[in-house]
């Protein structure tokens, strides 16, 4: 019985003779005010965020997924590792919009980063580009993923890019792993 | 011979012609619309669909319109953000003596109304639920930023397309040149 009528509870909204954008909005609404219903919160108001906790139990499912993906990857069973990666990236950007976006930015950049990764050791250069890409461009600090995308762009050939990738990371606020960077750029140096 | 009304005729057209050059001057001088200074950003349909759901006659629950005020300000901070840039730009050209007083005029008008709009916003938003005007603002940031997170996703398929068209095109070149290379190493061992 209770499921039921809390289930008829998201209420919705429709208007007559709207323009596309405004249509667009009402969807915008309908589907907003649905999470929130869903929710429950006290006002049907996103709460502010230093006082209310944001949704660990999600963050908790996206990490384990994330575990288990880099099992996977360690087994060397790519393909698995990388479903796994891509079912993890669309739970973490499921989260609702109102809740912290450092939490969204670090999720989804680690997810892009190590399905770029798999995509390295299956071979599928354009896909870990443009994982890198997306990554970076999300996450400018995050350095796994400037070495991912210099690895890829050395993997089509593009050596000219791939230095500028390594230098642009060596510079760019790098939290912990320069170093895979700083050797990385040994090695191009000591080619010529 | 002269006619009499020679003159007359003169300063008629005379006085006929200031007349209409000054209407016209007032005409293109004066801004005729209210929001005109809205039309920089385009029409605001978040707004409007807001007043709309506002007026409606059996009126609609409270959830609803809460959802509607919070689009309704995540779109003012949009504006807000890009006067934020522009004015930047706008400096540097006044600096430059590039730009005349009307713009600037403009533009100043602009930020007032988005001023006034925003704290009608926080009104409202208080006079709904007490308290919260402390973090609408705050919750709308959060969510122009996750909408910023999955529009850089979404863009990865584009992305995609074109870096494995250069790929395919760079990599028959490649693959080319290798098969050229280990044909002569055969040729001088054959040769050997």
């Amino acid at each position: 019985m209770a499921p039921r009528t809390e289930q008829l509870e998201a209420p919705q909204v429709k208007l007559e003779n709207l323009t596309e954008e405004e249509q667009f909005i009402q969807e915008k609404l309908n589907s907003y005010a649905r999470s929130i219903s869903t929710f429950k919160y006290p006002f049907a108001i996103p709460p502010p965020f230093p006082p209310a906790k944001p949704n660990l139990a999600l963050s908790t499912q996206v990490n384990k997924m994330k575990q288990t993906a880099n099992e996977a990857f360690k087994r060397k069973r790519f393909e698995e590792a990388k479903k796994l990666y891509t079912l993890a990236l669309q739970l973490a950007l499921n989260r609702c919009s109102w809740e912290p976006a450092v939490l969204t930015r670090e999720e989804v950049s680690t997810m892009l980063c190590n399905r770029a990764a798999t995509e390295l050791s299956l071979s599928q250069f354009p896909e870990a580009l443009a994982d890198a890409n997306a990554s970076l461009k999300i996450r400018n600090n995050y350095g796994k993923c400037y070495y991912r995308k210099a690895k890829a762009l050395e993997a089509m050939h593009r050596m000219d890019e791939a230095k500028q990738v390594v230098r642009d990371g060596l510079v760019l606020a790098e939290p912990i792993t320069r170093n895979e960077l700083v050797s990385l750029w040994a090695t191009y140096t000591k080619e010529n | 011979m002269v006619s009499i009304y020679a003159p007359l005729i003169y300063v008629a057209v005379l006085i006929g012609a200031m007349y209409g050059v000054s209407v016209f001057v007032r005409k293109s001088r004066s801004i005729p619309n209210e929001f005109v200074s809205e039309e920089w950003f385009g029409k605001n349909y978040a707004r409007s669909y807001f007043f709309q759901l506002l007026q409606q006659n059996p009126p609609v629950s409270d959830t609803i319109i809460k959802a509607g005020l919070v689009l309704r300000a995540t779109e003012a901070l949009r504006q807000l953000m890009r006067l934020k840039s522009s004015r930047m730009a706008l400096n540097v050209l006044l600096n430059r003596g590039g730009v005349g007083d009307d713009l600037v005029r403009k533009f100043s008008r602009l930020e007032k109304e988005t001023e006034l709009e925003l704290m009608d916003i926080a009104r409202t938003a208080n006079s709904l639920q007490p308290g919260w005007n402390q973090f609408i603002f705050q919750s709308c940031s959060e969510i122009i930023e996750n909408e910023k997170i999955l529009q850089q996703v979404d863009e990865i398929p584009k992305d995609l397309e074109k870096i494995s068209n250069r790929w395919s095109s760079e990599k028959q070149l490649y693959e080319d040149a290798e098969n050229e290379r280990r044909l002569e190493a055969q040729k001088d061992l054959g040769v050997l």
